[in-house]
């Protein structure tokens, strides 16, 4: 008798268990009712989970305004990581940088591939055919990145379909099916910032932080003032030597690609971000840098290829502004160093492409 | 910063979504009539594999469909030459289908650089296609049943729907075990319940095998990959550890990854073979490959090492025999010349173990040591034996594994140890394999369950809510893929 109930009590259960999880998949997919029960308060960023743990949660809203321009119609495309990605509080930057320039861009799908080799994404996309293409990498980890990251490759079996058949509408059916069936992004999302189980994350995440502090493989640290975190990778890679010869390896590897782009007629914008340690490194007792910014843009200046390197720039609006440049606890930056990597674009850009 | 089993798009076992697929898969299964459950394991295996990919799916089904219209025809043919060609069709596609996605682009690579060294530059065209998912356990899986029907020991399966089910069953598709059909299409026609004792049993193993992969196998990595992909900046006693590490690593991911596989199938009534017998309490390398990927090891022996002759043909066929078939095993595992290299070194322990047998058993007789002893000094030589091999195997490249055995003895390095030991992880991690040495040692053949079964319901509750807590709190973030994927 004990055995029966025990049984039906586990079915039972396993039933409750099945129609929630069903529930929450069909109300991560129907927007209406995902919007109506999602706190959307936190989604991107390298440390978003960080922002869970209540010691140090800020609220960083999300707006889904991204750019629809298609690869072959852009006359400018931008390559990037995150940075280019994360839009907090505003549209992301290449939508904004199109409404200040009032050029067609595109902006490339976030890739490890493409933003370590632009070449890559323009195998991929052939039919696009840019004047310019903005690059753009993070300071931390970019002398392994380009080290150690070869990008693969390696082609997936849709990479075998002609290029024809891609833009038939049986292409593009399969395409958005399979999205709407196995992408689960919008599943994850929804458990995330829903109101009825983002709590139970930032409990777990909160008694994980307190456990171990290594909610990430990147443990951060903490600056003198507890409510600025710094990524334990942006330490480590701001701290280590970076000897000349690994230096010249990267040049010699963002030389080649900007080659390779100017043998398409493509000219090439080098971004390259610095990381917030290096820009709010004082608040540490051990502040020491490696130089890398500095010492990159001398090595490439060599060569013939302009960098755009914010840090000076940073540094003084740091110094001088009340604003943070970075959000304390993400890596990522604010729309006022984003605003100011748009106004050098622009004019950039303006003298490259004049209308 | 992110959790275990929290968070990652990819259908892995140690992702929330997985977790609820299969709650749900679960649920609907035992809702339909047993009939029609075919057809719900059917659609679900596919929705898992395709997860992953979707078009990857078209291999798995022309695999699938070949192989069950070639079974049927081999049935039903008598003449001998009629049938081997039916067998070389369906090997040709099996093993070109495995050859084009896994091995042509090393062949071609290698093929090109030998052609470089003698000044014959030939432009051989580059393929470069990611591999499929899984392939190489379910190619194998699909050539056993292939070639059990042609030997006339396995009926041709007349149901497509239980045939493809048996190639694509989610709980082992991707990684194995990889089952025979005589073991599993029975098993599809049985009629299942939902039953208790069966589904906490699946649970359980559920649990622990998520200890071992998020809790474990994704901890030990962290020192793992810092040291086997920095190989020039490591030396001495932390390459040890990291060895060691690693050989705990992929163990706790492989045999992890098969503990939930079984975990999963039992909730649903099934049962698969177990792929792993405490492989480290080997005493020899011939018993650690008893021990460990049993489903890959016998796969060998019955379709490798056997048809070659095994040891019926004089002892100096029976080590090529053994060479020929740890070479299969090797390539098997990946296309680079470190697997290659593994699989010969443990096709050369083999031979080397057979002949120096009697001399070792005369050396522990005149040692006069306990039987006690003797045990503990072969497990010990045996698992470093294994581990040396475990160099090669993780090492991303040849001159990667050369450098670390050379900066293993270049120096001692007690510097970099005294660094790597204060790390609060690397601690942890000893105690959680200290966990795992122990539940293994004193624990074996399901003691511990049967043991821990008696208990009263409370210390059950809290064990099972510990376990819990343990994964969730002490898991590495990430969803981190298992090793054997890659295969």
């Amino acid at each position: 008798m004990r055995d029966v109930l025990k049984q039906r009590l586990l079915h039972d259960i396993w039933n409750v268990a099945a129609i929630l999880a069903i529930a929450f998949f069909v109300l991560s997919r129907v927007p209406p009712l995902a919007t109506a029960l999602t706190t959307y308060a936190t989604f991107y960023g390298d440390m978003f989970l960080l922002n869970k743990v209540r010691d140090f949660k800020i609220a960083i809203p999300k707006d889904p305004v991204a750019l629809t321009t298609a690869p072959e119609n852009a006359d400018v495309v931008v390559i990037g990581d995150s940075f280019f990605n994360v839009h907090y509080e505003q549209p992301e930057f290449p939508y904004r940088l199109a409404a200040k320039t009032g050029l067609a861009m595109y902006h490339a799908p976030t890739d490890a591939r493409y933003h370590t080799s632009p070449s890559v994404f323009f195998r991929d996309h052939p039919e696009s055919k840019p004047r310019v293409v903005i690059w753009e990498q993070v300071e931390r980890g970019v002398v392994d990145l380009h080290q150690r990251f070869e990008p693969s490759r390696t082609r997936d079996l849709l990479s075998l379909v002609p290029r024809s058949w891609k833009t038939t509408s049986v292409f593009r059916a399969y395409e958005r099916g399979a999205d709407a069936i196995f992408n689960t992004q919008p599943l994850y999302f929804f458990l995330e910032n829903s109101r009825l189980t983002a709590p139970i994350y930032e409990t777990l995440y909160t008694w994980r932080f307190h456990l171990n502090r290594d909610l990430s493989p990147r443990t951060p640290e903490f600056s003198l003032d507890p409510r600025m975190v710094f990524f334990d990778t942006e330490l480590r890679n701001a701290r280590r030597a970076v000897t000349d010869a690994e230096l010249r390896a990267m040049a010699d590897r963002v030389e080649r690609e900007v080659s390779l782009l100017r043998d398409q007629n493509i000219a090439t914008i080098v971004v390259i971000l610095p990381s917030k340690y290096t820009v709010y490194r004082d608040l540490l007792s051990d502040h020491s840098y490696n130089q890398l910014l500095p010492r990159l843009e001398q090595e490439l200046s060599t060569r013939d290829i302009p960098m755009i390197n914010m840090l000076p720039a940073y540094e003084d609006a740091a110094r001088i502004g009340d604003d943070f440049l970075y959000y304390p606890s993400d890596t990522h930056w604010t729309p006022e160093a984003s605003d100011m990597l748009i106004e050098r674009l622009s004019n950039k850009l303006s003298e490259m492409l004049p209308r | 910063m992110s959790a275990p089993v929290l968070y990652s798009q990819d259908m892995l076992f140690n992702s929330l979504q997985f977790i609820l697929f299969f709650i749900v898969v679960v649920a609907v299964y035992f809702w339909l009539p047993p009939r029609v459950r075919w057809i719900l394991l059917l659609l679900a295996s596919y929705y898992f594999y395709m997860s992953w990919k979707p078009e990857y799916a078209v291999l798995l089904l022309a695999t699938t469909l070949i192989d069950y219209l070639v079974a049927l025809l081999l049935e039903r043919l008598r003449a001998k030459r009629f049938r081997i060609v039916l067998l070389c069709i369906s090997l040709a596609s099996n093993f070109g289908m495995l050859f084009l996605f896994k091995y042509y682009t090393f062949v071609s690579d290698s093929l090109r650089g030998v052609l470089d060294a003698i000044s014959m530059p030939t432009d051989i065209p580059s393929m470069q296609l990611l591999l499929p998912v899984g392939i190489s356990f379910y190619t194998f899986q699909t050539v056993s049943y292939v070639i059990d029907v042609y030997r006339r020991t396995q009926r041709a399966e007349r149901h497509f729907g239980y045939f493809a089910l048996y190639i694509t069953f989610f709980p082992q598709l991707v990684a194995g075990p990889i089952e025979r059909a005589s073991h599993i299409l029975p098993q599809l026609r049985r009629v299942n319940t939902f039953e208790y004792r069966r589904v906490a049993e699946g649970l359980k193993l559920i649990a622990w095998g998520l200890f071992k992969k998020v809790v474990i196998a994704d901890r030990l990595a962290e020192l793992v990959n810092l040291v086997y992909n920095n190989p020039s900046e490591h030396a001495g006693v932390t390459i040890l550890l990291a060895t060691y590490f690693f050989a705990f690593q992929i163990y706790c991911d492989f045999s992890g990854y098969s503990d939930i596989a079984i975990g999963t199938a039992r909730v649903l009534g099934y049962d698969l073979m177990q792929n792993f017998n405490r492989p480290y309490l080997a005493q020899n390398i011939t018993d650690f490959w008893r021990r460990w990927h049993i489903s890959l090891s016998t796969w060998l022996r019955d379709y490798v090492y056997y048809p070659l002759g095994g040891n019926r043909l004089g002892l100096s066929r029976q080590y090529v025999n053994l060479l020929i078939t740890f070479l299969a095993s090797g390539i098997w595992h990946g296309a680079n010349w470190t697997f290659v290299l593994w699989g010969l070194l443990h096709g050369a322990y083999n031979v080397i173990g057979r002949l120096t047998l009697p001399l070792r058993d005369r050396l522990y007789k005149r040692l006069a040591w306990s039987a006690q002893t003797i045990r503990v000094i072969r497990v010990m030589i045996t698992f470093h034996l294994v581990s040396v091999g475990w160099v090669l195997f993780r090492a991303n490249s040849l001159r990667d594994a050369g450098l670390l055995f050379r900066n293993l003895f270049a120096r001692a390095n007690w510097d970099g140890l005294v660094a790597v030991a204060s790390d609060a992880h690397v601690m942890l991690s000893l105690v959680w394999i200290g966990v795992l040495v122990a539940s293994e040692v004193f624990f074996s053949g399901g003691r511990f369950q049967i043991a821990f079964s008696r208990q009263p319901a409370l210390i059950r509750w809290a064990g099972y809510a510990i376990i819990t807590a343990v994964i969730l709190l002490f898991g590495k973030a990430g969803g981190n893929d298992f090793i054997y994927f890659q295969f």
